[in-house]
C-alpha cells in the first residue's frame, strides 16, 4: 500500500504515513469531512454528451452485474489547483455516498476513476476489499491502454477502455482466488486438519525435515 | 672438429653458383654477355625489322610535317589478302556413343507387349488389381518397390485407387489401347475394385502422362477438375530432374488431388453408390444426371455452410451472453485500516496526458505531493 501524498510504501494498519505523516484528516481539511452524495457517473466537468452518459451508465451497470460485491465510479472534474488527483480520489472514495449503489456494496469494494479534464490527468483509487487483487501496476496498465483516447479527449472511449481492462484483471484475479480457495479446501479435506497446509509448509522446510527425521 | 667443419663449409660455398659469382667476376661477365647476345638474336629473328630514321625524317619532324606515333591512331591498314588459319582444337573423344535413332515403328508397342499390362498376375487375389504395371522393367527393383509401396499406401488411405501403367519416354501406344477405352475394354479388371484412376506415365516425359477416372467418379467430378488434377501433377513432376523422382512427385500430387475429389464425392452423398458395385457398362453418363448431381452438391454444400455459419453466430452470441452473465466473487480480506480512512486507501496509478509524443510510462505521476499541502 502506498501513501497518496508521498507515494511511499506504508505498512498495513498505519494510522498515518511514517514518511510524511499523512492521514485522512489532511484531505478532510481541504475537501471537507462530511459525506458527499454523488452517482457512480459524475460529470462535474460537463464533458460527456447525453448519449455518452447513457452508454457509460450501461457499462457501469454491467460491471456491477458481473461483480456483485463491487462497483465502479467515474468522476470527471476540472481542478484548477489540484495536482494531487491521487489524494482527491482517496478522499472521494472514503467520503462519497454513491446514490445508485446498493447498500450491500460498501465503498470498500469501490473502484474510482478520477479524471481531471483541465489538469489532463487521470487516476484510479480502490477500496480495501480490492487491495490484494488490484495492484498499482494493473491500474497503470488500464490507464495506459486508454491513454490515446485521453489525449484526444474521447472521454467515453477512454472510460470504456479503462473499465474493460480493469474488468479483465478482476475476472482473472477472481478465478485465481477461487481456484486457490478450492485447492486449500481440498487439501484440508484430504489431510483432515485445519492447519495441515501450514504444517506441510513447515515440514517441507529443510530444518523442519531434519528435525522430524531426527 | 670445428676447424674441419669450417673448411668443408668453405669448400661448398666456393663450388656453389653464388660462390662462383663472387669468386671470378671476369668469367661470369663473359658468360652473361654471351647469353644476352644469343637471346637478342633469337628475339630479332622473330620480330619484324624496326624502321630506320633518315635525316630527311628528322628534318620533317622538326618542321612538324611528321608527327611521331601518328600511325598508331590512324586507320589501320589491313592486308586484304591476309588469311587466318583456324586453330586446331583437340576435342576429346565421345565417351558414350550417341543413342541410335530408333525407327518410328519400333517405338510403337506391339499388342503382345500391351497385353502384358492388362494381364492379371496369377498371385493377385480375385477382385484386386495390381496397382503398378511395369512389364518392361523400366524401373529398378528398388524403385519398383518404393512406387508400389506408395500406391498401396494410397490405396489403404483412399477410396480411389491409382493404377499406374509405366512406359518409356518415347514409346507410343497402339490405337486400341487408348486410355479412354481401357475401362471399356478391360472392365472386368476393375469390376470389383471400386473407383479407380488409371494413369499412363511415360518415364522421363511427365507431360505425356494421361489419366482416366472410372465412370462413377466422372459422374460427379467435372472434366475440367480432372484435367486440373493431371496438370498439377505434371507440374509437380517437372520440379524434379530424375525420372524416378518425377514419378514420385507426380504420384504424391495426384494422391493429394484425389483426396479432395474423394471429399467431393462424400459431399455429393454418392459414397454408398460408389461402394456398391456399379456396372462398368454404364460408361456414358447422361448429361442431365451430371447437372442434377452438381446441383445437389451445391445445394448440400450451401446447406452445410449455412448451418455452420448459423451455429458459429449462435455460439458467439451464447459465449458473449454467458460472459455477460458470469459473476465473479472475491474472498473477504482482513479489515486493515490505514491513515484512518474508513473505506479505501488503495492509491492506484496516476497518469497525465499532456504530451502526445511521450509514452504513458514517461507521463506516470509518481512524485511526492508535499508542496501544496505544506501551504495549508
Amino acid at each position: 500500500m502506498k501513501c497518496p501524498r508521498c507515494v511511499q510504501r506504508v505498512h498495513s494498519r498505519a494510522r498515518e504515513c511514517p514518511h510524511c505523516a499523512f492521514s485522512i484528516t489532511d484531505v478532510d481539511r481541504v475537501f471537507g469531512q462530511d459525506d458527499v452524495r454523488l452517482r457512480t457517473l459524475t460529470d462535474a466537468a460537463g464533458v460527456l454528451r447525453r448519449k455518452e452518459r447513457i452508454a457509460l451508465r450501461g457499462r457501469l451497470d454491467q460491471f456491477q452485474q458481473n461483480f456483485p460485491q463491487l462497483f465502479f465510479g467515474i468522476y470527471f472534474g476540472s481542478f484548477k489547483e489540484t495536482p494531487s488527483l491521487r489524494q482527491f480520489g482517496f478522499w472521494l472514495l472514503n467520503r462519497g455516498a454513491f446514490e445508485d449503489v446498493d447498500v450491500s456494496r460498501p465503498n470498500e469494494g469501490g473502484i474510482l476513476l478520477s479524471v481531471d479534464v483541465g489538469g489532463k490527468s487521470a487516476g484510479i483509487t480502490s477500496g480495501y476489499a480490492l487491495g490484494p487483487f488490484l495492484s498499482e501496476d494493473a491500474t497503470f496498465g488500464a490507464l495506459s491502454g486508454a491513454h490515446p483516447y485521453f489525449l484526444e479527449g474521447q472521454w467515453l472511449r477512454a472510460s470504456e477502455s479503462v473499465l474493460s481492462r480493469v474488468t479483465k484483471v478482476l475476472a482473472k484475479q477472481s478465478r485465481r482466488a477461487e481456484r486457490e480457495a478450492n485447492e486449500l479446501r481440498s487439501h484440508r479435506e484430504n489431510t483432515g486438519s485445519s492447519d495441515g497446509g501450514l504444517r506441510g509448509l513447515r515440514e517441507r522446510h529443510k530444518g523442519g525435515r531434519k528435525k522430524s527425521e531426527a | 672438429m670445428r676447424l674441419g667443419f669450417c673448411l668443408c663449409l668453405f669448400a661448398l660455398v666456393v663450388q656453389s653458383p653464388l660462390g662462383a659469382q663472387s669468386a671470378g667476376p671476369s668469367d661470369g661477365a663473359k658468360t652473361d654477355s654471351g647469353q644476352a647476345e644469343v637471346s637478342r638474336e633469337k628475339l630479332s629473328s622473330r620480330l619484324p625489322e624496326l624502321p630506320v630514321w633518315s635525316p630527311s625524317d628528322y628534318e620533317g619532324v622538326k618542321k612538324g610535317e611528321i608527327v611521331a606515333g601518328e600511325n598508331f591512331f590512324g586507320q589501320v591498314t589491313v592486308d586484304p589478302e591476309a588469311t587466318i588459319e583456324p586453330p586446331v582444337v583437340d576435342l576429346p573423344e565421345d565417351v558414350e556413343p550417341l543413342p541410335e535413332q530408333l525407327d518410328e515403328n519400333e517405338l510403337v508397342l506391339s499388342s503382345e507387349q500391351m497385353a502384358a499390362y492388362f494381364r492379371s498376375a496369377p498371385e493377385e487375389p480375385p477382385g484386386e488389381v495390381a496397382l503398378l504395371k511395369d512389364p518392361q522393367d523400366l524401373l529398378s527393383q528398388q524403385e519398383f518397390r518404393d512406387c508400389a509401396s506408395f500406391l498401396s499406401y494410397h490405396s489403404n488411405e483412399s477410396e480411389i485407387d491409382i493404377v499406374l501403367y509405366l512406359f518409356d519416354e518415347r514409346q507410343e501406344l497402339p490405337e486400341e489401347y487408348n486410355i479412354d477405352k481401357v475401362h471399356q475394354v478391360y472392365g472386368e479388371l476393375f469390376k470389383d475394385s471400386g473407383p479407380v484412376v488409371s494413369v499412363y506415365f511415360h518415364l522421363g516425359a511427365p507431360n505425356r502422362a494421361q489419366l482416366m477416372m472410372s465412370p462413377e467418379i466422372r459422374a460427379v467430378i467435372p472434366q475440367d477438375e480432372q484435367e486440373r488434377a493431371l496438370r498439377a501433377s505434371i507440374v509437380e513432376a517437372f520440379e524434379k530432374t530424375d525420372e524416378a523422382l518425377q514419378l514420385d512427385s507426380f504420384l504424391g500430387e495426384l494422391s493429394t488431388r484425389l483426396y479432395w475429389i474423394e471429399r467431393e464425392l462424400e459431399i455429393a452423398g454418392l459414397q454408398e453408390k460408389i461402394a456398391g458395385a456399379q456396372p462398368v457398362e454404364n460408361f456414358d453418363v447422361p448429361e442431365s444426371s451430371r447437372e442434377a448431381g452438381s446441383f445437389w452438391i451445391a445445394a448440400r454444400a450451401g446447406l452445410v455452410l449455412l448451418v455452420g455459419l448459423g451455429g458459429l453466430i449462435v455460439g458467439v452470441f451464447a459465449w458473449r451472453w454467458s460472459l455477460r452473465q458470469r459473476k465473479y466473487y472475491f474472498p473477504e480480506v482482513d479489515d486493515e485500516r490505514v491513515f484512518g480512512a474508513p473505506h479505501a486507501a488503495g492509491a492506484g496509478a496516476v497518469v497525465t496526458f499532456v504530451d502526445p509524443h511521450l509514452p504513458p510510462s514517461r507521463q506516470r505521476h509518481q512524485e511526492a505531493e508535499l508542496e501544496r499541502w505544506s501551504d495549508l
